[in-house]
């Protein structure tokens, strides 16, 4: 249940920054919003989307990145206000048209809202979007509290109206998926009608006269920025170090300085408006300082910035020590914290941090090393993926061929853990794994013997991968590749795609099925149920028998959306009299090798046991216990 | 509340709730006129993984999302080893700590890669970290009030009947009604008084 | 340090040599190892330190003093047929039965008599089931299940997998009919027995077929398919010297191939393999070379003296002496293997 429309302005709610995020976006009246789902921005379009009716919206699930930007640039070609929101990745599938789409601008508001993740904390690479607003001329803010994203939203929309052009405002996981105070302001009580300007053309072309055009408008949004409230000084005139900071780092370094006493000492300089920069703010703060420290996760991009905006005023200004990524200072890479923080500060002004009684600090460390046993990453209980990969796994063992199998994205990109067994072998982008797959797949003309496979889910496949799969068709390669279908966007919160039948606002929708595109195409399409393990494993084995480009579908539907709609299928016990446990013959096969989080290890027993708290009734140990001794039976 | 800002940590492993529970805290304290800020994993989380939420409650300010090593005043565990993690890291002598007895086994310890600390010890080991301790047996009751997802607001019952949380059942049912469904109201203020009795039941270590 | 694993050992020392037999002492009852079209084929890594897998496969360490005191209750005998009590020739008296097989029908005659006489309660066999195109071993436990699978296959079959179904079946007194090398496997189940399953007792009767190699049964599958379709064979036999040939009896008559065609089809474990006649078997029967429905069969233990004794009473089977000049030919034979094994 979203609480974004609640109509009560004034009132403190608890918000998700991503929720925080949304309602500022219909603070600002926007008209339409969409996005592909990924982490940690899903819930911006996700809750959207709940409200989307009653708010008067139009709300999707686009198929991919580029395409949710396109969807929005028609609304805001068209005068309305419209909301992009993605993650880092798919800020790179929209950038093609995003450097194009700054060259023409906009005639209503456009916000694109990045959610950068730190660390990787939910995503398969690190990675700074905020260079993307220099790269495209385009004007970026950092909320560093929940309260801040839901007003720099609204701001950027402000922005983005004033110049014409696309505002962006970059969250991090910290801020998106965590939860705080926001006030509600008042929703717009009119809705924009949208409208063509048909007299009126938007064609990036030429360069020469839209790109001054795009410097222009840039110009013009960093008066707006200057002026905004979302930068500020807090700390005394002449501070023994000033900490410049954006986003999260604002939040550590001003508890950091809290905490240690230091507000007599050290400056905290928070900048909201990261590009461009408010020049004449820091220029004031760097009069008089003498030692900088710039407080930024990922790449050092304020850093930067302000060396050079240093270097063009040098000679107005003093010498100064600046200290960040590339002194070492701070890490190049992951999230910043409180801890870091209070090490790096504490060194800098040195303060000496309040130190814990020994004897507890000692027993601490014993519990980490001694107490907490590491929690790798697995599926799910009952996910069709365990099966998947263990039909794959044994395909390619009785081919014996040493096959190739190419990963993607999605949960199944978990197979590389010892939980998908590791059978993928490359884990890059979304489609990706296709297209390498047909590229592998030509290699056998050169010689190469190895047969090549390819996993991709069902939102993946009409996300990037149906371009590689015509590409692999075309030029007769020889792969196999295997769609992973559990009918959902699972990794990111069970979204629809297009071959679901409703789509993001609830509305039923036609489904473009996976089956039916590939018969369109000619392919080679075989269905099979991944619970079946052996005849889904013969069935791969036979499918890269054959030359040429083959799909195979393993349909079974995601286990945590199959707990939410019916009951378990089986209930699963193991009988203690037949199982063999460590024995030959066994060697606890069941959780040694299948690894699913249902199925216990009794120790004193010797025996497997099931956990009724955690098994989702699949009933696929049963079928592979080599004695009969796992149980199933019709729930 | 008598310290400012009051941290509380809420662990567990992916899948048992926690993200809902600590979610469920902030927004009644909010209610109630306080600062809070939530720190959150997501993305892994439901795949296994040990999950964390960071609550920071405050009088006076929006704290950053995550609380300091060493810095936890209450630790609010689904799971264990996943409280003895917490306080390894958050734990101080004045932490006070809510512990669900039930072990989640990780998958390496269910293949044989790595073994679960013997569960006698690492209650000692909790306890040894802690001002004081409850341990509950709330996954075994919940599965008797019908599912194990139900532990969690056995949990936040028991730190509110032993005074840890200004929260009552009331403010429970309210944040319920209006962030999950009214449907599930009473289940939940069922869970939520067997975890205050429960607390009353177990003396504390 | 790593661990090695029996799986490991045997992986290393055996399949991934190229020297598995195909004998199916490992995979029986085994998940982790599987076979798969002719081939011993590791699903997934098994850690187990003293596993049967090693243990019990013909092609690691073999003790001949130790299988000899357990089988002959004395140390290894060195000549070129191994311990026996004596070799003679025989045939099936049924002609229905002598026609069965590829010599005289010998083995199908005295596995019908062993499960008659409740020697055995179950023959484990080796059969090209209805359908298939791969042999592999069955459990047979009624006349007509022992004729069915009479005949020989001349490829390794795995067939010793159905040992392990045989015992988990429950079966108290097994016989198996195997080639040399199974038959060193089946002596080392009953040597080494890891899970005390009274192998001894359980592997009651062990028929040995004389052998001097077999093909590998996927590649032999490969060479078959495009020349007579899966299923259209009904027998192969190889005609006595000089033929050098392979029949291939199918629906449509007899099609004679060169052996030196499928020569290149043989398993890498015959190469090293020094046991022509199961030397370690109760009895060993093989073809009695310039007479055709006659079989060689030499007696081996007590067990064997007694069934053959048994047979010929009953009726079930014809003996007669075995030459001399045949008897020298046959240790050439089969110290040639030997030799062709020790320069290996």
């Amino acid at each position: 249940m979203s609480l974004i429309s609640l109509d009560a302005p004034g009132r403190e709610i608890l918000l998700m920054g991503n929720e925080a995020i949304a309602r500022g976006a219909l603070e600002a009246g926007i008209s339409v919003a969409a996005a592909y789902p990924g982490n940690p921005s899903s819930e911006i379009i996700g809750s959207l989307a709940e409200v989307a009716k009653e708010m008067g919206l139009y709300v999707e699930w686009s198929v991919n990145e580029k395409v949710a930007l396109e969807v929005a640039a028609a609304a805001a070609t068209s005068g309305l206000n419209a909301l992009v929101a993605m993650k880092q990745n798919g800020l790179n599938v929209a950038s093609d048209f995003l450097l194009n789409l700054n060259m023409t601008g906009i005639r209503g508001g456009l916000v694109i809202v990045v959610c950068d993740d730190p660390a990787g904390i939910s995503s398969t690479n690190e990675e700074d979007s905020r260079v993307f607003a220099r790269l495209a001329d385009l004007p970026l803010l950092e909320p560093s509290t929940f309260g801040e994203a839901k007003e720099m939203v609204r701001f950027a929309f402000e922005v983005s109206r004033a110049i014409e052009n696309v505002c962006i405002v970059r969250s991090v996981t910290r801020i998106s998926h965590a939860r705080g105070n926001v006030i509600l302001g008042p929703l717009p009580s009119t809705r924009l009608v949208p409208y063509f300007d048909t007299t009126r053309s938007f064609s990036a072309l030429p360069p020469s006269i839209t790109h001054p055009v795009a410097h222009r408008r840039l110009k013009q949004a960093a008066d707006m920025l200057a002026e905004s409230r979302f930068n500020g000084y807090s700390g005394p005139e002449t501070p023994e170090l000033l900490v410049i900071a954006s986003g999260a780092g604002v939040l550590f370094s001003g508890e950091v300085i809290d905490t240690l006493g230091l507000e007599a000492r050290v400056g905290l300089l928070k900048i909201g408006t990261t590009w461009p920069l408010p020049e004449k703010l820091i220029l004031e703060r760097l009069r008089t300082a003498e030692k900088v420290l710039f407080a930024e996760e990922v790449d050092p991009v304020l850093e930067t910035n302000v060396k050079a905006l240093f270097a063009d005023n040098n000679q107005r200004l003093p010498r100064i020590t600046f200290l960040g990524k590339k002194s070492g200072t701070i890490p190049d890479l992951g999230e910043l914290s409180p801890g870091l923080m209070t090490r790096v500060i504490a060194d800098l002004t040195g303060t000496a941090i309040p130190d814990i009684d020994a004897d507890y600090a000692e027993s601490a460390r014993d519990a980490l090393e001694n107490f907490t046993p590491f929690r790798s990453l697995a599926f799910c209980p009952g996910c069709p993926h365990r099966a998947s990969f263990w039909a794959i796994k044994k395909a390619l063992a009785l081919d014996g061929r040493n096959g190739v199998l190419f990963g993607d994205i999605g949960c199944y990109g978990l197979g590389f853990l010892p939980t998908g067994f590791r059978q993928p072998k490359t884990l890059h982008a979304m489609g990706s794994g296709a297209g390498m797959a047909s590229g592998f797949g030509k290699l056998h003309d050169l010689g190469a013997t190895q047969p090549a496979l390819t996993v991709c889910g069902d939102s993946t496949f009409y996300h990037a991968a149906i371009p590689a799969l015509i590409n692999g068709l075309h030029h007769r390669s020889n792969f196999l590749m295997i769609l992973l279908d559990n009918s959902a966007t699972a990794m990111t919160g069970f979204q629809p795609h297009p071959g679901s039948p409703v789509d993001a606002m609830g509305d039923p929708a036609p489904p473009v099925l996976l089956e039916d595109l590939c018969a369109a195409m000619g392919i080679k399409t075989l269905i099979r149920d991944p619970f079946d393990l052996d005849d889904a494993a013969m069935t791969i084995f036979e499918l890269i028998q054959e030359t040429g480009t083959k799909v195979l579908i393993l349909r079974q539907e995601c286990a945590l959306v199959r707990a939410k709609k019916t009951p378990r299928r089986y209930r699963v016990h193991v009988d203690p009299a037949k199982c063999i446990g460590e024995e030959c013959g066994c060697n606890r096969f069941c959780t040694r090798v299948f690894r699913c989080p249902g199925l216990n290890w009794d120790v004193s027993a010797g025996k497997s046991v099931i956990d009724e708290a955690i098994c989702a009734g699949c009933g696929v140990c049963a079928d592979l216990c080599p004695r009969g001794a796992i149980v199933k039976e019709s729930a | 509340m008598e310290k400012d800002p009051y941290n509380v940590v809420v662990t567990g492993v992916g899948g048992q709730g926690n993200v809902l529970a600590s979610q469920l805290i902030g927004a009644i304290l909010v209610d109630k006129g306080l600062k809070v800020t939530i720190g959150e994993t997501y993305g892994a989380s439901q795949r296994g993984g040990s999950v964390m939420s960071h609550v920071r409650i405050s009088e006076k300010r929006q704290y950053g999302p995550l609380i300091p090593p060493r810095c936890a005043d209450l630790v609010l565990a689904l799971e264990p080893s996943e409280a003895a993690r917490v306080l390894g890291e958050f734990g101080n002598p004045a932490t006070i700590s809510v512990v669900n007895t039930r072990p989640v086994y990780p998958v390496d310890v269910i293949s044989g890669d790595l073994t679960y600390p013997d569960i006698d010890r690492l209650f000692e080991k909790i306890k040894s970290l802690s001002a004081k301790t409850y341990f509950l047996p709330a996954t075994d009751r919940a599965l008797e009030l019908g599912s194990p997802i139900l532990a969690n607001i056995i949990l936040m019952g028991a730190a509110a009947g032993a005074g840890l949380l200004p929260i009552t059942e009331d403010d429970l049912a309210k944040a319920i009604t209006e962030r999950v469904s009214a449907a599930k109201v009473d289940i939940n203020r069922t869970a939520f008084r067997v975890g205050a009795d429960l607390v009353n039941d177990v003396p504390a270590g | 340090m790593e661990r090695v694993s029996s799986q490991d050992a045997l992986k290393r020392a055996v399949l991934d040599e190229g020297l598995c037999a195909a004998c199916g002492a490992c995979v029986g009852g085994c998940p982790y190892m599987t076979t798969f079209r002719g081939k011993t084929v590791v699903l997934d890594r098994c850690t187990v330190e003293h596993g049967r897998c090693y243990r019990y496969c013909p092609m690691t360490e073999f003790d001949p003093d130790a299988v000899s005191a357990l089988v002959f209750e004395r140390p290894h005998d060195t000549e070129a047929l191994g311990h026996l009590d004596r070799v003679i020739s025989s045939q099936a008296a049924d002609p229905a039965v002598a026609a069965l097989g590829q010599g005289g029908g010998t083995v199908t005659a005295l596995m019908l008599l062993a499960l008659e006489e409740g020697i055995i309660d179950s023959a484990v066999l080796t059969r090209i089931l209805p359908g298939e195109e791969y042999a592999r071993g069955v459990v047979a436990t009624t006349t007509e299940e022992i004729q069915a699978a009479a005949g020989s296959k001349f490829v390794g079959s795995h067939s010793l997998a159905a040992v392990r179904q045989a015992l988990d079946a429950g079966h108290r007194r097994i016989g198996v009919v195997g080639l040399p090398c199974q038959v060193r496997s089946l002596r080392k189940m009953a040597l080494y027995d890891l899970k005390q399953e009274n192998l001894k007792e359980r592997i009651a009767l062990v028929v040995g077929l004389f052998c001097n190699w077999a093909f590998s049964s996927r590649d032999f599958a490969a060479f078959l398919a495009p020349r007579f379709g899966p299923t259209s064979i009904k027998r192969f036999q190889i005609p006595p010297p000089p033929a050098n040939v392979l029949e291939v009896e199918t629906d449509d008559g007899a099609t004679r191939v060169p052996l030196d065609e499928l020569r290149p089809l043989i398993q890498e474990s015959c190469r090293t393999c020094p046991d022509m006649t199961g030397e370690f078997a109760d009895v060993s029967v093989g073809m009695y070379e310039g007479m055709p429905g006659w079989n060689t069969l030499i007696v081996r233990t007590s067990l064997g003296t007694r069934l053959i004794e048994d047979a010929v009473r009953t009726g079930r089977l014809r003996t007669d002496a075995f030459p001399d000049s045949n008897l020298e030919h046959l240790k050439k034979a089969a110290l040639q293997k030997r030799k062709r094994a020790s320069q290996a």
